[in-house]
């Protein structure tokens, strides 16, 4: 297991787990002050995306030239990067809602947490680390944009505050973990 | 300050990327989604001060990004490995940073300037209302951004890692939510700090109508806030030493300490009304109609529309003389409408919504006489249920005309819906098959309902009687 | 060159030797990377040779004012540089090269040059001059427009030596200047260091040995922190024999005095 020591060190995931504690704590305790009726799945993706974006900027290593000539296959540890991801991100909430009896879907939890990691691949191919995390951070803000999603199209652009039972939600969010987890193991982190 | 070096920091920096960003992101939210910004009287296309405080509210998208970027360029000497040349430079960092700050800030001005100058291009031909009351507001606006610029630069430059700028735009969203959140359940009579921890934040309140200031007092207090943030942000750009580092935090929080001395902590101190704009402009030339100054342009129109609803009207006995304008001020109940037997009084809303929808079509002048009529002249109470069935044939009888739905005032209730068939249509028939005179009386008791919102409406038009 | 002289400059010079350091101790983190050097470098082209982890660059970045010393004297241009001095006088005469050279990658070479005369407070009537002779001195005159990061390495190297020239300094600094460039790049650098005004001091940090043979008028080795040998190139070549190992009378030279030196510090332990 000495690789996978090295590899999370190179990939910042220690910055990364602090990112989605202080998400959860942060989630955890605005839930015991305000209440669960408060606390929805705005204030849930806000702080789910605080360790997504962190763990962007580890999605590149620190040397995405140099990495590709490594001898043994990336893609399948790029892939369980990202599905690690997503499963670090969903841990934080569905643990507050243990410990806090929050109004928050399961579903949707895991929705939102696997939207985002894929989210975080798509950018990390397209943008780099530099601005990877832009991705999962802009989805992140239109979300929260005050508006009636009285459209699919909305609800689209929403997805991450939408219901659980939201066919339209569900489908943009494994379409985004399954572009995303696709092209970040096959094509890897863009050079900086 | 060397006016080269600037020139090439502007060109040269993030800055210009910043500003874009910014500006898009800001424009595109605003044109593109349907929220809150484009409707009400307080529309960002409609009053100056909307415009603003809708610019104003945009921060809580926008903010967290310009910080962000901010963080990103702070890093930069960092990345770029230029720390060893640069400390062996006869020039202080101070002014080294100050041109860089300078440029961001002059980036973010223009930026701002432009969004105000495409929403200005709108709210300049659709009122003719202007007072200086945003000015302020925008420049405290141009403030917030400068100093989230500066903190993120400035922590980028501290923590000059990959993941500082994520963190901190994320970071800095966080907050400006959860200030947002604490402002949500700011109620009347709720803890005044709560209402000023709300009011730290970047972004304000949209404007829910057109008659709600920010009061200057909160545009001071935050002036000073987000002048101690800059110069936390700077210090920390410019600083070298871990003490003056340190120290970098007193003008912060000094900041935040006056500011929560300073800002008021209710809302309807923060937010009060404008009772300029909302002070009665009429014409007297026939019956005294009148709107708020907010919306001066539309008297000539309105006047019109409101001297044929004041004639179809007068078939009542004790018939309405004048129409006026209520402005709302975004916080009242409807049944809190004044009520005057001699007065059709009509909210802004409902005009806005008219002028809003029915400009190009042929219906509009039409649909708001319907709205003057609706209820005979009468303000709606808020008993949905029957009430708006009423009011519907009440219009339509007035207008004397074949019955019609009112789309634009309740859209729901279209030609199939059940509401008509089952409602609207048979109190219409019923109504419609009475002697004239009894029609008259059941009409005029309507009116009286509405003036006292007693009784069912509904109830007095179908048997002419309240069931007791 | 038309050279922009300074106030400072045209004041008498009233110091023997631009650098000198007394029992120079200067640490790089908790090493004390250079431990008691004594040195005098005059006008001229002085070479610091050494090893890998001699403390050449250590050295370099205290003569270039980014290291503070942490004992000994130091004196640029005649003004001690220990204490609470205001260094500000002395920075705008030094141009410093670092070994590990970094650039704003969006800047035009013209433009960052510009940007480094005006942080080397180079009088703003006579930026544009000094950036336009700084850059045909090092031969980038026809890349002067185009961004720093479409630059080759020994480019940028360019850059890095145009921007350590741009304020005509009296102590020019320039670690391992070499690196990087070609074999026809680096006889041009040569070129470049010969061509320097006379009463330039000039430092070159490296550690290929025929840089220092062929330009430098003055030669100091160090090692361990400590300095081994000071003299002129000729003499460095005369120290060594047949027996040396290297290719040239230089390297040979170079690796006697090492070898030396090593020899007379495990004899004192």
């Amino acid at each position: 297991m000495r690789w996978l020591t090295l590899y999370t060190r190179s990939r910042q995931l220690p910055i990364a787990l602090l990112g989605f504690l202080a998400g959860a704590v942060l989630l955890w305790g605005l839930t015991l002050w305000w209440g669960a009726d408060q606390t929805g799945s705005r204030l849930m993706s806000v702080t789910m995306v605080l360790g997504v974006a962190a763990a962007s900027a580890g999605l590149c290593g620190f040397d995405a030239a140099c990495e590709r000539t490594a001898s043994f296959t990336w893609p399948p540890r790029r892939a369980a990067h990202l599905v690690a991801l997503a499963a670090m991100a969903a841990a934080g909430p569905l643990a507050v809602d243990v410990l806090a009896d929050s109004h928050l879907q399961t579903e949707a939890i895991v929705r939102d947490a696997a939207g985002l990691a894929g989210l975080a691949g798509v950018g990390a191919v397209l943008a780099g680390g530099s601005f990877g995390w832009c991705f999962p951070f802009g989805a992140t803000l239109l979300a929260n944009v005050p508006i009636e999603a009285d459209s699919d199209a909305l609800r689209v652009l929403t997805w991450l505050v939408q219901p659980a039972d939201s066919a339209a939600a569900m489908t943009t969010a494994l379409v985004f973990a399954a572009v995303g987890v696709i092209g970040y193991a096959a094509w890897g982190p863009r050079p900086a | 300050m060397s006016a080269r070096i600037l020139r090439i920091e502007l060109r040269r920096s993030t800055a210009p990327w910043i500003c874009l960003a910014f500006a898009v992101l800001t424009l595109a939210l605003l044109y593109l989604l349907p929220g809150p910004w484009a409707k009400g009287t307080g529309a960002w296309d409609q009053q100056w001060q909307g415009l603003v405080q809708w610019q104003r509210f945009m921060l809580t998208f926008t903010w967290p990004v310009v910080v962000g970027l901010g963080a990103w360029q702070g890093t930069r000497q960092h990345r770029s490995r230029m720390d060893e040349v640069l400390s062996s430079t006869p020039r202080s960092p101070w002014q080294r940073s100050a041109t860089l700050a300078a440029a961001v800030a002059i980036g973010l001005t223009v930026a701002c300037t432009a969004i105000f100058a495409v929403g200005a291009a709108q709210v300049a031909s659709a009122t003719s209302y202007f007072s200086l009351s945003w000015l302020a507001v925008f420049a405290v606006g141009v403030l917030a951004l400068v100093a989230g610029s500066l903190l993120g630069m400035g922590l980028g430059h501290l923590l000059p890692y990959m993941v500082t700028p994520p963190l901190v735009a994320v970071g800095g969203y966080a907050l400006v939510m959860m200030l947002l959140n604490i402002g949500i359940s700011v109620e009347a009579g709720s803890d005044p700090w709560r209402m000023k921890v709300a009011l730290l934040s970047p972004a304000l309140d949209g404007a829910e109508s057109a008659y709600r200031l920010v009061a200057h007092q909160v545009s001071l207090a935050q002036a000073l806030w987000f002048l101690g943030i800059a110069a936390t942000g700077f210090v920390l750009l410019a600083a070298r030493g871990s003490w003056t580092r340190i120290a970098s935090a007193v003008p912060g929080l000094l900041g935040g300490v006056l500011a929560m001395v300073l800002l008021p902590g209710q809302a309807s101190a923060a937010y009060p009304h404008d009772t300029r704009a909302a002070a009665l402009v009429c014409d007297e030339d026939g019956p005294r109609v009148c709107v708020t100054r907010a919306h001066e342009h539309l008297l000539d129109d309105f006047a019109g529309t409101a001297g044929q609803a004041l004639a179809k009207l007068a078939v009542l006995p004790e018939a309405p003389t004048s129409v006026e304008e209520v402005p709302a001020f975004g916080n009242e109940e409807r049944a809190s409408l004044p009520r005057t037997a001699d007065t059709v009084s009509v909210s802004s809303d409902i005009l806005m919504r008219f002028e809003q929808s029915g400009e190009g079509e042929s219906d509009g002048g039409d649909g708001l006489l319907m709205a003057l009529l609706a209820g005979a002249g009468t303000p709606a109470c808020g008993v949905e249920e029957t009430e708006i069935p009423a009011r519907i044939v009440t219009a339509n009888w007035l207008l004397g005309a074949e019955l019609q739905p009112m789309p634009i005032l309740y859209p729901w209730i279209s030609e199939d819906s059940s509401a008509y068939q089952e409602m609207v249509r048979p109190a219409w028939e019923t109504l419609r098959s009475l002697p004239r005179e009894e029609q008259v009386r059941r009409v005029a008791a309507v009116r009286e309902a509405g003036l006292t919102c007693e009784g069912d409406q509904l109830d007095l038009l179908t048997q002419g009687v309240n069931p007791q | 060159m038309a050279r922009v002289v300074g106030a400072a400059e045209t004041a008498p010079a009233n110091h023997a030797w631009e650098i000198r350091a007394e029992g120079l101790r200067v640490a790089a983190g908790r090493r004390m990377a250079v431990d008691g050097i004594d040195l005098a470098f005059g006008t001229g082209v002085h070479g610091l040779l050494g090893p890998n982890g001699a403390g050449k660059t250590t050295l370099m970045r205290a003569l270039a004012t980014v290291l503070r010393p942490a004992g000994g004297g130091l004196e640029l241009l005649g003004e001690s540089v220990r204490g609470r001095v205001d260094l500000r006088r002395i920075r705008r005469q030094i141009g410093y090269l670092p070994q590990d050279f970094g650039f704003y990658r969006r800047f035009t070479v013209r433009e960052f040059v510009e940007y480094m005369a005006w942080l080397k407070e180079v009088p703003k009537s006579g930026i544009a001059d000094a950036v336009q002779h700084a850059i045909e001195k090092v031969g980038l005159a026809d890349r002067a427009d185009d961004r720093m990061k479409t630059l080759s390495g020994g480019m940028a190297r360019r850059a890095g030596i145009a921007q350590a020239i741009v304020n005509g300094p009296r102590v020019l600094l320039l670690d391992e200047p070499t690196a990087g460039l070609d074999p026809s790049q680096r006889m041009q650098f040569r070129q470049l260091l010969r061509g320097l005004s006379e009463d330039t001091c000039t430092v070159v940090s490296t550690h290929l040995v025929e840089d220092v043979a062929t330009v430098c008028t003055d030669v100091a080795l160090v090692d361990e922190g400590r300095l081994v040998f000071q003299g002129r190139a000729a003499d460095l070549a005369a120290a060594g024999s047949g027996t040396d190992s290297g290719d040239s009378p230089s390297e040979r030279g170079y690796s006697a005095l090492l070898a030396r030196h090593h020899a007379s510090g495990e004899g004192a332990r």
